[in-house]
C-alpha cells in the first residue's frame, strides 16, 4: 500500500465516521419533529383567551417579579419596559437593573417613568456587585430601577434577585418585547402544578421585520435582510423542533434568558446565576442537578406559544460573535457539570440531555467542519473520493435544509405566527438554500467558539442594536 | 464504488424534497382560503354585530341565521364576546336560548372532532353560552377513553353550573389526579348548595381536596364559614393553619387580639406572616408591640409586613420613625426607614 492509499484510506475512514453521526443525529432530530408534530398539532386552533382567562382571577396565581438585566440598553430599553407594563397579569413587578451602563439609558428611564430614589433595603441571599441606589416610579408603582456597579448578566440577574418581592421571577432581555398574555401562559403549567413545576419557558421570536409600537407588536413580519431570514427559520427549528420533544420528558437544559419564569426558593438554594457567558443554560442545568441531589421531583418544562420577541444581528460581524460566545457557553456549563455526564445517579439529565447536548450540540460543529473539509480534499482527490464527496453533500442537505424546510412547515401547520403567504413561502425557499451557505459560516462561528475557549477568551463582546420598537 | 449510496441518497432527497413540496403547496394553498374564509367572517361580523347586540339588549327581534357556516361561526364568536362582556340575567338566558337554538351543530361537530383542541373549544363555548341541551353529548364525550384531564375539568365546571345531581361523587372520584389549583378551579364553580355539601364532607376530604376547600372559602368570602376558619386554626398541622389564616385575610374576618397573638408567635415564619396580614385590617392597638417585636424577626418577609402593618395603625408612621432614629436592631431599622419611605411615594 502507497502513502496515497494509506491517505485514502484515512479520508474514508473519517469520511465514514462523519456520515454515520449524521445519519444517526438526522433520525435523533427527525424523533424531535415527529414528538412535536403531535405535541402541537393538539393543541392547532385552541381558543387563545380561554384556557388562561381563569388564571386572571385566582388568588393562586402567584405573583412574578420580571427582572430586566441591562447593559447599555438606552435603545431597546424603553419599548421593553412599556410592553412589559401592558401585559396581562394579575399582580407583578418590573425591575430594571441597570448593570452599570455607560449610555444613557438610566437618564432617560428616570425622566421618563418618573423615578424616584428610596430606601430599599436588600435580602443579601445572592452575592452581587454593590447596589449603589434602588428607584421607584411615581407613574407605575410596580416598576423599580436598581442601578448598580457593572458586574455583568449574571451578577445584574441575582441582585434583581434579592431586590424582589415575588415568588417567582422572569428573566427577559432588555430588547424584547413580550406578547401580552405571554405571561399567563409561561405561568399556567407552573400554578396547576401546585409548584412541581420549577421553571417554565416560552420561545424566542425575531422581531426585525415585525411593527412594533410602543411596546406592542402591531403586525407580525419578516426582515428583508437574508440573513435575519435564517436566523428566523434557525430559531423555529431550535425551538419548535428541539424543546418540544425535551421538554415532554424533563431534559430540557436550556430555558432561554430572553424569556423564562424561575422559583425563586429553588434559584436561591440552588446558588443563583454563576459568572458565565451561558448563564440562563447553566442555572438550568445546575437545578435539575440540584433537584436530583435533593431527590426532589420537579419539572423545568418549555411552553411554545407565549412568545418575546428580540431584535437578531443583521451584520455577520455581530451574529459572529453571538454564535461563538453561545458556544463557548455551552461547552461552559458541560464543563461545570461534567459531573452528570453519563452518570446513572442523575437519571435521563446525566443519560441522555448531557450526552445530547455534549454530542450533538457542541461536538455536531467540529463534526460538520471535519465533514466540510473532507469534501473538499475528496473533491481534490477525485474518482472514489469525489462520489464521497458527494454523498457527503446530499446527506449534509438533510442535516441543514431538509430538517430546517419541515421546521418551517411544521410552524405553517401548527402555530402560524405569520398572516402572510408571502412569508411562509420566503422562509421556506429560504430554508432550502441553509446547507449552501448559512449553515457552514455558523458551523465556522461555533467551532471559533470552541477556540475561544481554549485560549480562555472572556466575557460577550459589543453587539450594536438599532432597537424593534417604533 | 458509492455509485449504490449515491443512488439511493439521490432518490430518498429527491422522495423527501418532493413530499415537502407537496405539504407546501398544500399548506399555501390552505392558507390562502383560510385567509378568505377569516375575511368572510369578519365581514359577516361587521354585518352581524348591531342588531345581535339589540337582540340581546332589548330583545329585538331575532337575527336571522342562515346556512352559511361562516355565518354561524362569526356568530359564535361574537356571542362568544358577549356573553363575557354582559352579565344580566336576561341577556345571559337570550344568549343561551339562541345558542341552544343556532349552535346544537357546529358545536356537537367540534366535540366529535378528532383533535383535543377542538373538542376542547366546543366545550368552553358550552360554558360561556351556558347551553343545557348538550347533556347527552357531554356525557358521552366524559365516558370516552380519550377523555383528557383538560377536558374532564371543563365538562366538570359544566356540569357543577347546570346542576348536575352526580357532580359531587365525579369530584370525589375523578377519572385524571387533580391538583389544588384544579379543585379550587372547580369548587369555584360550585354552587351554594353544593358548596354546602363539601363543607358538611370536609373531615373525609383528602389532603389534596381540603386545601383547596379551605382556599375556596376564602375566594367565596362567605362570612358563614368563618367559624369553619376558626376552627381550622386550631389544627395541629401548620399547613392548615397557614391556609386559614390566608382564607381569613381574603375574607377581612376579625380575630381578636388574644388568638392573633398565638399566630404572631407561631413557630413557622409564614404563619406570623399571615397573621400580620390579619392585623393589616384589625388594626388593634393591643397588638402594637407584638408588631414591633416582629420587626425584628429572623424572616425578611416577616420583617416587611410587620413594617407595612404598623404603617396601617393609627400612630404607625411616628412608630415606625422612632425606630428609624432609635431601634438597636440593624434590619429593624432599615426596614422602618424603607417602609417610611414607600410610603411617601404610594
Amino acid at each position: 500500500m502507497n502513502i496515497s492509499d494509506a491517505w485514502g484510506n484515512v479520508l474514508l475512514g473519517i469520511g465514514w465516521f462523519v456520515l454515520i453521526y449524521m445519519i444517526l443525529v438526522i433520525s435523533f432530530y427527525t424523533i424531535l419533529l415527529v414528538i412535536s408534530m403531535f405535541q402541537l398539532r393538539k393543541s392547532y386552533q385552541l381558543d387563545d383567551w380561554e384556557p388562561y382567562e381563569e388564571l386572571l382571577h385566582l388568588s393562586q396565581t402567584k405573583p412574578v417579579s420580571i427582572l430586566v438585566p441591562a447593559y447599555n440598553e438606552s435603545v431597546g430599553i424603553m419599548a421593553t419596559v412599556r410592553s412589559l407594563l401592558s401585559i396581562e397579569y394579575p399582580e407583578y413587578e418590573v425591575i430594571i437593573v441597570n448593570d452599570g451602563s455607560t449610555d444613557d439609558s438610566l437618564e432617560k428611564l428616570i425622566e421618563t417613568f418618573q423615578l424616584v430614589k428610596i430606601k430599599w433595603v436588600i435580602r443579601q441571599q445572592l452575592e452581587t456587585q454593590p447596589v449603589k441606589a434602588v428607584y421607584q416610579s411615581k407613574l407605575y408603582k410596580n416598576l423599580l430601577v436598581v442601578d448598580k456597579a457593572n458586574g455583568g448578566k449574571a451578577d445584574a440577574l441575582n441582585a434583581g434577585i434579592n431586590v424582589s418581592n415575588f415568588p417567582y421571577f422572569c428573566s427577559i432581555d432588555g430588547d424584547s418585547v413580550l406578547e401580552r398574555s405571554a405571561f399567563l401562559k409561561v405561568m399556567k403549567p407552573i400554578i396547576e402544578s401546585d409548584g412541581d413545576v420549577i421553571a417554565s419557558g416560552g420561545s424566542i421570536r425575531i422581531a426585525n421585520g415585525c411593527d412594533i409600537e410602543s411596546g406592542e407588536i402591531v403586525k407580525i413580519g419578516l426582515s428583508r435582510s437574508p440573513l435575519v431570514v435564517m436566523q428566523v427559520i434557525e430559531y423555529l427549528r431550535a425551538f419548535l423542533m428541539g424543546r418540544i420533544g425535551l421538554s415532554r420528558h424533563n431534559l430540557l437544559l436550556i430555558v432561554s434568558g430572553a424569556f423564562g419564569v424561575f422559583s425563586k426558593s429553588w434559584v436561591i438554594r440552588a446558588g443563583g446565576y454563576a459568572h458565565t457567558v451561558g448563564e440562563d443554560m447553566e442555572l438550568v442545568v445546575r437545578l435539575h442537578r440540584f433537584v436530583k441531589e435533593e431527590k426532589a421531583d420537579k419539572q423545568i418544562v418549555y411552553v411554545p406559544d407565549p412568545v418575546s420577541w428580540t431584535e437578531a444581528p443583521e451584520s455577520m460581524k455581530y451574529l459572529r460573535r453571538q454564535r461563538s460566545r453561545w458556544h463557548r457557553g455551552l461547552f461552559e456549563s458541560l464543563w461545570i457539570h461534567k459531573k452528570l455526564l453519563f452518570n446513572p445517579k442523575y437519571g435521563s439529565i446525566g443519560m441522555v440531555s448531557m450526552p445530547y447536548f455534549l454530542i450533538i450540540e457542541f461536538l455536531g460543529p467540529v463534526v460538520e467542519l471535519t465533514g466540510y473539509l473532507i469534501m473538499i480534499v475528496s473533491l481534490l482527490f477525485g474518482g472514489v473520493y469525489l462520489e464521497f464527496a458527494i454523498l457527503l453533500f446530499l446527506l449534509s442537505i438533510f442535516y441543514g435544509s431538509i430538517l430546517s424546510m419541515s421546521a418551517v412547515l411544521l410552524e405553517e401547520w401548527t402555530i402560524r405566527k405569520y398572516p402572510k403567504a408571502s412569508d411562509i413561502m420566503k422562509l421556506f425557499f429560504y430554508s432550502l438554500t441553509e446547507t449552501l451557505w448559512y449553515r457552514p459560516l455558523t458551523v465556522l462561528w461555533r467551532c471559533e467558539g470552541i477556540i475561544d475557549f481554549l485560549r480562555k477568551k472572556r466575557g460577550w463582546g459589543e453587539m450594536a442594536r438599532k432597537g424593534v420598537s417604533k | 464504488m458509492f455509485k449504490d449510496e449515491l443512488l439511493f441518497f439521490v432518490v430518498m432527497l429527491g422522495i423527501f424534497l418532493i413530499i415537502l413540496f407537496s405539504i407546501f403547496l398544500y399548506l399555501v394553498m390552505k392558507k390562502i382560503r383560510e385567509t378568505k374564509k377569516r375575511e368572510s367572517i369578519e365581514a359577516y361580523k361587521e354585518e352581524l354585530q348591531l342588531p345581535l347586540f339589540h337582540f340581546l339588549r332589548e330583545g329585538a327581534e331575532e337575527v336571522e341565521v342562515g346556512r352559511d357556516p361562516l355565518q354561524i361561526r362569526a356568530l359564535i364568536e361574537l356571542m362568544a364576546g358577549f356573553s363575557q362582556t354582559f352579565a344580566s340575567e336576561d341577556i345571559l338566558m337570550r344568549i343561551r336560548l339562541f345558542a341552544e337554538d343556532h349552535f346544537d351543530g357546529e358545536i356537537k361537530k367540534h366535540l366529535r372532532h378528532r383533535r383535543w383542541s377542538m373538542r376542547m373549544n366546543g366545550l368552553y363555548w358550552i360554558e360561556d353560552f351556558g347551553m343545557r341541551t348538550m347533556t347527552v353529548e357531554l356525557d358521552r364525550v366524559y365516558q370516552s377513553r380519550r377523555l383528557t384531564k383538560q377536558e374532564e375539568i371543563q365538562i366538570l365546571k359544566i356540569y357543577i353550573k347546570n346542576g348536575s345531581s352526580d357532580v359531587m361523587k365525579a369530584l370525589m372520584h375523578p377519572k385524571h389526579e387533580f391538583t389544588e389549583f384544579e379543585y379550587s378551579l372547580l369548587f369555584q364553580a360550585l354552587g351554594n348548595e353544593d358548596f354546602e355539601g363539601l363543607m358538611e364532607a370536609a373531615g373525609e376530604l383528602p389532603e389534596v381536596m381540603h386545601h383547596s376547600l379551605i382556599d375556596s372559602i376564602g375566594m367565596r368570602q362567605n362570612p358563614h364559614y368563618a367559624g369553619f376558619l376558626e376552627e381550622k386554626l386550631g389544627s395541629a398541622s401548620s399547613e392548615i393553619r397557614i391556609r386559614a389564616l390566608k382564607a381569613i385575610v381574603a375574607m377581612e374576618h376579625y380575630l381578636p387580639p388574644d388568638l392573633l397573638a398565638e399566630h404572631l408567635e407561631s413557630d413557622s415564619w409564614q404563619e406570623r406572616l399571615m397573621a400580620i396580614k390579619v392585623c393589616e385590617y384589625v388594626r388593634n392597638p393591643e397588638l402594637t408591640g407584638l408588631l414591633i417585636g416582629l420587626m425584628r424577626d429572623p424572616s425578611f418577609y416577616v420583617r416587611s409586613q410587620a413594617a407595612q402593618a404598623i404603617m396601617r395603625l393609627e400612630r404607625g408612621q411616628e412608630i415606625l420613625k422612632e425606630m428609624a432614629v432609635s431601634e438597636e436592631d440593624l434590619y429593624a431599622r432599615d426596614m422602618a426607614e424603607q417602609w417610611l419611605e414607600r410610603g411617601r411615594i404610594t
